[in-house]
């Protein structure tokens, strides 16, 4: 008896840094709620081998599951995952059990291996404002299983993750006001500004040198504020409809660009931005250089805008929300920078000290960005 | 990160969209425990119809865990777990089933949860010697010798001699006596033949980790390939074999070892970094197949392979600083031979004095000796002298 005891443990003597190699067992679950009715659809991806366990697919037990006999167990599957699932639609002050019926039988592979694809649909009886989904799959053989919940409905998609001692969830399901859209697009727009800080870098470039003017003894201060707001204006506008441009045809799908090469090209016009404040190149058409570079600025929102997920939302009200933010956040960025830099300068350290050792930092900033960025693509 | 971005990274999961597969006899899956499995199915229907009966239950459990270490497959351990959860639901627990109980929770790297169930059946059973060397080699993993050493001492009255002798010279060669150490379990004669093969496995690996930190490569080798005869698919000792020819330039060997190993992480990272340096045309496809895994074991919010993490990092990717974020992190859970190499290589690669200086005060009073540390000169680790 010890020798059998302990030769248990001796197996698992080296196991605990060898760990486990492959994934834990989940299962993917995706709901569709439609925007009105009652009818769910949904899919549910379970691994063969989980299913093999409970149900025993390997009819023959030669060791190999195939199509024919995997086809052959639709209806235990079915039984066995339905009964595991419970799902209810709330609404209208009343509760009710949404009825699954399965529809086709697929199969997906996933990394660690294949799984049976359950389509199926599932009718509530009422259009829900929330879905309570209570899973219980597997637990009773594995107890560390998990469902990847994933509910696409209410304009946006919304995930939990199940387990033994989390096995109940309540989804707000309700598409949102289009204001709430509108208002929360239009954060995310102010938030990327912000917290971009390349953008912030590109648009300091451009208003460092508003309150000065290039003669022939180098920057010299202008004169009136109107004169500094004209110019601000101008290049701020420009940028705005450059980028909006490139924004909305990227959105829209007209014209599509490798994230990386607009990556690399945002780090490029923080580059030439600043270089120009070192060594001025353009000092008259300042608009036109931002209006260029704002085309580049705007393929690189419409990256971000693509990941927040437009899912089933109003592209039309997120476009113009987001852009918003983009403005709103730009202008509170003028007016955070532009009161200072006009007020020192006159003073040289300003114009001598500040704009020159400010540019060649960034200089050195863009020049970093752009070369691991570059790298990073190769 | 948003909601979305979670999705974002969710969906490519899925390779690629559903189908209906060919033909009813094409192969979607191999069950590569089909005939150990059924051979515990009378033992899993037992469990079924006779829920009280305890040595059901404890061997169901245990045949479950062996599928799982020798299958590298985490599935097996919870349908240990889901065995023995309905005996652990009880007031008092038996005290098998606490100490089974704790070697899942080791296997899944719970190691303050398994050390608290060992407790409690050293509690209920002092005599229980496969409780005192799990805990022994928990507290060995966790660098904690001194404890270590004394749960070994007590395999001298519960067990055999060979048991005892393997788990104090182990702990003791990590522990400023590397040599004697090694020259007491070295001695071939040692393992008779007649002995259980887990034993003489278990007692080669520990001594090939011996040589290798002495220096001596060739007897590494040979003790691991001793170790491989005699537990043919024993993972860990693959995994050790795999990681040396590597440390010694052959990456073509460990192409040759791994050869169909593909299905477990641990092995496909050691093909994928031999075909690394050897430029050989599967490199990429292994290489984005342990990304993909990476990934899912990134979204299960499964951090036990941060070594694994961090030998990728740096032997694949060339990025030191991510490879030494998880190899601290790594290094704050477990101290093997394997957890502190990659903690030093990497803290060398991304020049971090405070983390060598970190790594030499623990190697300093753990009187740690470690010859293969040699190649990482930059770090300037205390070389004990063997």
């Amino acid at each position: 008896m010890q020798w059998r005891r302990l030769w248990l443990a001796l197996l698992l003597v080296g196991c605990a840094t060898a760990a486990s190699g492959h994934k834990p067992s989940d299962s993917y679950l995706t709901l569709t709620v439609p925007s009105s009715g009652e009818v769910l659809q949904g899919q549910w991806d379970i691994a063969l081998r989980d299913l093999d366990f409970v149900l025993g697919l390997d009819a023959n037990q030669d060791g190999a599951i195939t199509w024919g006999e995997l086809k052959a167990a639709r209806t235990r599957i079915a039984d066995y995952a339905f009964a595991r699932l419970a799902l209810e639609a709330v609404g209208r002050g009343d509760r009710r059990a949404c009825i699954p019926r399965l529809g086709a039988l697929l199969v997906d592979e996933h990394v660690d291996g294949h799984y049976a694809v359950l389509r199926f649909s599932a009718d509530c009886g009422l259009h829900p404002v929330e879905l309570a989904a209570h899973y219980r799959l597997l637990f009773e053989v594995d107890p560390t299983h998990r469902g990847l919940l994933q509910v696409i409905g209410g304009g946006t998609e919304q995930a939990a993750v199940l387990s033994r001692d989390a096995s109940q969830v309540t989804l707000n399901v309700s598409a949102p006001g289009r204001w709430q859209q509108f208002t929360a697009f239009l954060s995310e727009g102010i938030w990327h500004i912000l917290k971009g800080y390349d953008h912030i870098l590109f648009l300091l470039t451009l208003l460092f040198p508003a309150v000065v003017r290039h003669g022939a003894a180098g920057w010299e201060p202008r004169e009136s504020l109107r004169d500094t707001t004209l110019d601000v204006l101008q290049v701020v506008t420009a940028f705005t409809v450059a980028h909006s441009v490139t924004l909305s045809l990227a959105v829209l799908g007209v014209v599509h660009l490798p994230a990386r090469w607009v990556e690399c090209g945002i780090a490029l016009t923080v580059l030439l931005g600043a270089l120009n404040n070192l060594r001025p190149v353009i000092v008259r058409r300042r608009w036109a250089v931002a209006f260029a570079f704002g085309l580049v600025h705007g393929f690189g929102f419409a990256s971000v805008l693509a990941d927040l997920g437009l899912h089933g939302t109003n592209l039309a009200l997120s476009l113009l929300g987001f852009n918003g933010g983009v403005e709103i956040g730009q202008l509170l960025l003028v007016l955070a920078v532009l009161p200072l830099a006009f007020l020192a300068r006159r003073t040289v350290i300003y114009r001598h000290a500040f704009m020159p050792a400010g540019s060649a930092a960034i200089v050195m900033l863009a020049g970093y960005w752009l070369v691991t960025r570059y790298m990073m693509s190769t | 990160m948003t909601v979305a971005g979670f999705l974002a990274a969710a969906v490519p999961m899925a390779l690629a969209s559903p189908y209906v597969p060919a033909g009813d006899s094409t192969v979607l899956e191999r069950v590569a425990a089909r005939s150990e499995l059924m051979r515990l199915a009378p033992l899993r229907a037992a469990v079924v119809t006779a829920p009280a009966d305890l040595e059901a239950a404890l061997s169901l459990a245990t045949g479950y865990i062996d599928l799982g270490r020798r299958n590298n497959d985490p599935r097996f351990i919870a349908y240990a777990q889901a065995t023995l959860l309905p005996w652990l639901a009880r007031l008092q627990p038996p005290e098998r089933v606490l100490v089974l109980q704790a070697i899942t929770l080791q296997y899944l790297h719970q190691f303050d949860a398994a050390l608290g169930l060992l407790d409690r059946a050293l509690a209920l059973e002092p005599l229980d010697a496969q409780a005192w060397l799990t805990r022994a080699s928990l507290l060995e993993l966790r660098g904690d010798y001194a404890a270590a050493r004394r749960a070994c001492a007590r395999l001298v009255r519960t067990a055999d001699a060979f048991s005892a002798l393997t788990c104090l010279a182990s702990v003791a060669g990590r522990n400023g006596q590397l040599t004697p150490s090694y020259t007491a379990l070295s001695a071939p004669a040692d393992l008779d033949p007649r002995l259980p093969r887990a034993l003489r496995a278990w007692r080669l690996a520990v001594v090939a980790e011996m040589a290798e930190r002495l220096g001596d490569d060739r007897a590494a080798e040979a003790a691991l390939r001793g170790a491989l005869r005699i537990a043919d698919d024993d993972p860990y000792a693959k995994a050790a074999y795999a990681d040396l020819l590597l440390r010694t330039g052959r990456p073509r060997d460990v192409l040759a070892l791994l050869a169909g190993n593909e299905a477990q992480d641990p092995l496909l990272l050691r093909l994928t970094i031999a075909a690394h340096r050897v430029g050989s045309p599967e490199g990429p496809r292994w290489m984005h197949a342990y990304e993909a895994r990476l990934r899912a074991a990134e979204l299960d919010g499964d951090s036990t392979h941060q070594r694994e993490q961090a030998l990728y990092m740096l032997e694949v990717r060339g990025d030191p600083v991510a490879a030494l974020e998880l190899a601290r992190r790594n290094w704050a859970m477990q101290r093997e031979p394997a957890d502190l190499r990659i903690y030093a290589r990497a803290a060398a690669g991304a020049h971090s004095a405070a983390d060598c200086a970190q790594l030499a005060h623990w190697i300093a009073q753990a009187h740690y000796e470690d010859r293969a540390l040699r190649l990482t000169q930059e770090c300037e680790l205390p070389q004990g002298s063997p």
